[in-house]
């Protein structure tokens, strides 16, 4: 006696066997098998004639796989290791803006750094806009890992909160240059 | 896969995208029921088989073009329904603006040469 629910269960060990993953593809796959199967039951067919025919239309495990692996090969594969890198430069960010604010938290009980180019005043905004820097990177990489359309948003808020990084640095910079070259005419 | 006298597989391949984004512009759908939409739309030339659909439904929403959200049926089984996001109307007017111009320069050449 065919059973149904038996035959579906061995045909997602086939795909698991192939390497389809769990759930994603192959909850879909399977919600799509059983349309297929309830369609062809509805015209008539019994349930085995149903499966197979099923079976049939929603191909080999094997060939299944292939064309998955096809498609992250091509542009949007691409794009998705560009996206990777880009997580990954996120990450190296986020972790140097965090030991940045534990460096600057130092710096403050030392009164101004090691050479005492940052006033005791400039160093907690630094610190606070560091570890904000940090938590922020980090909520959009854990965003972009898990909700992919909150991670997209945030990732264009965070481009653009990124924008004043460059000039911003430049000119403090250049204060922290002028501030030490001020302080060693001072000591000559 | 394709039967004779059915659209060649790489003009196939090529319009799934913007085929699957005009779909999703008249609501969100589920994988099964584009297969059939098009099949139907296109008097069954164009058949999708679920080893190039459910790839590529993947890859546009790693791209941010769709979104996908499971239901839950009275059944009790549960489908897995795409709609379009605001990247994917985008994408879809790009490729709506490269797939006229091919059509206007196949029909203006076609016409002129009475094919």
């Amino acid at each position: 006696m065919f059973n149904l629910e038996q035959a579906i269960a061995e045909w997602r060990r086939q795909m698991l066997a192939a390497g389809i993953k769990a759930p994603v593809p192959l909850e879909e796959l399977e919600s799509h098998l059983r349309e297929e199967i309830t369609r062809r039951m509805q015209s008539g067919l019994d349930a085995r004639e149903s499966f197979n025919f099923a079976d049939q239309i929603v191909g080999p495990a094997q060939a299944l796989k292939n064309e998955f692996k096809k498609v992250r090969k091509t542009k949007a594969g691409l794009m998705i290791n560009h996206n990777r890198l880009y997580s990954a430069v996120l990450a190296i960010f986020a972790l140097r803006n965090a030991i940045t604010a534990i460096v600057f938290l130092d710096w403050q009980r030392a009164g101004g750094g090691p050479m005492r180019h940052l006033s005791e005043r400039s160093l907690p905004p630094m610190t606070a806009l560091c570890l904000a820097y940090a938590v922020a990177v980090a909520a959009t990489l854990l965003a972009r890992r898990y909700r992919p359309a909150t991670g997209r948003r945030l990732t264009r808020i965070l481009n653009w909160a990124l924008l004043p990084v460059l000039p911003g640095g430049t000119v403090l910079g250049f204060y922290g240059l002028w501030k030490v070259d001020k302080e060693k005419e001072q000591y000559v | 896969m394709y039967p004779a006298r059915m659209i060649e597989k790489e003009l196939v391949a090529a319009s799934t995208e913007p085929l699957i984004l005009s779909l999703l512009t008249n609501g969100e759908n589920y994988g099964y029921e584009l297969i059939q939409e098009v099949k139907r739309l296109s008097g069954d030339k164009i058949q999708w088989s679920d080893g190039m659909l459910y790839p590529v439904l993947h890859r546009m929403e790693d791209a941010g073009w769709i979104k996908s959200r499971w239901v839950k049926m009275e059944s009790g089984r549960k489908r897995k329904y795409y709609s379009l996001e605001k990247d994917g109307r985008q994408a879809l007017k790009n490729k709506r603006a490269q797939w006229t111009v091919i059509s206007s320069v196949l029909g203006g050449l076609w016409k002129e040469q009475n094919v």
